[in-house]
């Protein structure tokens, strides 16, 4: 049932033209493709924590992550020294984190957090 | 000057047939993929992967339908370590077996990915060719989705645990970075995990030695599929052990101001 939606998503983002089209009329797209009406529902609501229960990586009861092998890859490093180095170089000095501006919708600048919080908030009920 | 060759780079003497690529597919879905990695995919004999969603892990198998996950490795109660280790050998026996064999992680596989050092390490000391590509990590996103330069900011990052356990030094005026913020302590994975309140009630303490309760921090999730947004979520300090905390999220304080100048290196700028 999941892999339907996962290779949905996978057409979209490997897709440049498929993309625009589900941006420009998401409804139209979807009217198309084989998901069920939960499933296209969290497509259109675009919400991370959604669209990870419709995908099977969390648990519908609190939004969190039920995965064992999702949610993060990095390793704890208790006793052991880590071969990470960081060398960039960088040209800008801009330090303020409250004009966050959307990166893909292009909505311009909103308050950091309040957004997600609301949602985060409401799975986690 | 003779420039000296890093350790790991030397080791690179290949002398057996089976070699092993570690790639980095990026945070967002398909999209972080860069070029080399798709292609170190895609020309696998065998490729191995641990990925954060089945549609990561559907987009790896349609670049290469050899493509086996390593997620079984994490059980409720084994050690993360243990796990870890399970994983490299896998990769490496695969390797040891003649074949080319690419291992695919979340994010940039160079940062924190336990496992895929393990691989590299065990692969090249018995012989084998094995290189690690680079990858877009979350940190990159974190950059771009919060609009923050380290230039004139400074820059550290720790992984959260280690961060309390060595009881790192760090400068409160440069921003700080802690992964893993929803991980402290744990030693194997779990459903449903989350950040303990009595841990983040630790790591606040000792935050708090240098920041005020108001100082603002940021929760940072990356969008792991491109019709999402990042999670971002700006909170007062103090809130941190009331938040639940996921094991994706980063924890991002930025930095409290500072006046500070060496005169003698501002003199440099105005010098001809």
């Amino acid at each position: 049932m999941n892999d339907k939606l996962s290779s949905f998503l996978v057409d979209l983002a490997s897709d440049p033209e498929r993309m625009s089209r589900f941006l420009a009329d998401p409804h139209g797209l979807l009217a198309e493709a084989d998901l069920t009406d939960d499933q296209k529902a969290a497509v259109l609501s675009r919400d991370s924590r959604r669209l990870a229960v419709a995908l099977g990586t969390v648990s519908k009861s609190n939004g969190n992550v039920q995965n064992l092998s999702g949610g993060n890859v990095q390793n704890v490093s208790i006793g052991n020294v880590q071969n990470v180095t960081i060398g960039n170089v960088q040209n800008v000095s801009i330090g303020n984190v409250q004009n966050v501006t959307s990166r893909r919708t292009g909505k311009g600048p909103k308050k950091a957090g309040k957004k997600p919080a609301e949602k985060r908030g409401s799975k986690n009920k | 000057m003779r420039v000296r060759r890093p350790r790991a780079a030397a080791s690179i003497a290949p002398s057996r047939r089976g070699s092993l690529t570690v790639v980095g597919a990026g945070i967002t879905l398909a999209q972080q993929a860069t070029i080399e990695t798709i292609a170190c995919i895609e020309r696998a004999e065998k490729v191995f992967h641990l990925l954060t969603n089945p549609a990561a892990e559907v987009w790896v198998r349609r670049l290469n339908p050899q493509a086996v996950p390593l997620g079984d490795c994490l059980t409720e109660g084994k050690p993360r370590s243990r796990s870890y280790s399970d994983m490299s050998e896998r990769i490496v026996a695969a390797v040891r077996s003649g074949l080319q064999v690419c291992a695919v992680f979340y994010g940039n596989a160079a940062v924190l990915v336990q496992p895929a050092y393990e691989a590299i390490t065990r692969a090249r000391s018995e012989g084998f060719s094995a290189r690690m590509v680079a990858g877009v990590s979350a940190e990159d996103c974190l950059f771009a989705d919060l609009v923050v330069n380290p230039q004139g900011l400074g820059w550290q990052c720790f992984e959260a645990t280690d961060f309390l356990l060595r009881r790192r030094r760090f400068d409160p005026t440069a921003a700080l970075i802690l992964w893993q913020v929803g991980l402290l302590g744990e030693a194997s994975v779990r459903p449903e995990m989350a950040g303990r309140p009595e841990r983040l009630r630790v790591l606040t303490a000792a935050l708090r030695r240098h920041y005020s309760a108001r100082h603002r921090v940021v929760l940072y999730e990356a969008a792991q599929l491109p019709i999402c947004e990042p999670i971002i979520k700006m909170i007062p300090l103090a809130r941190l052990p009331q938040e639940t905390i996921f094991p994706a999220t980063t924890l991002y304080i930025p930095p409290k101001p500072t006046v500070i100048e060496d005169a003698k290196i501002r003199r440099w700028f105005v010098q001809d």
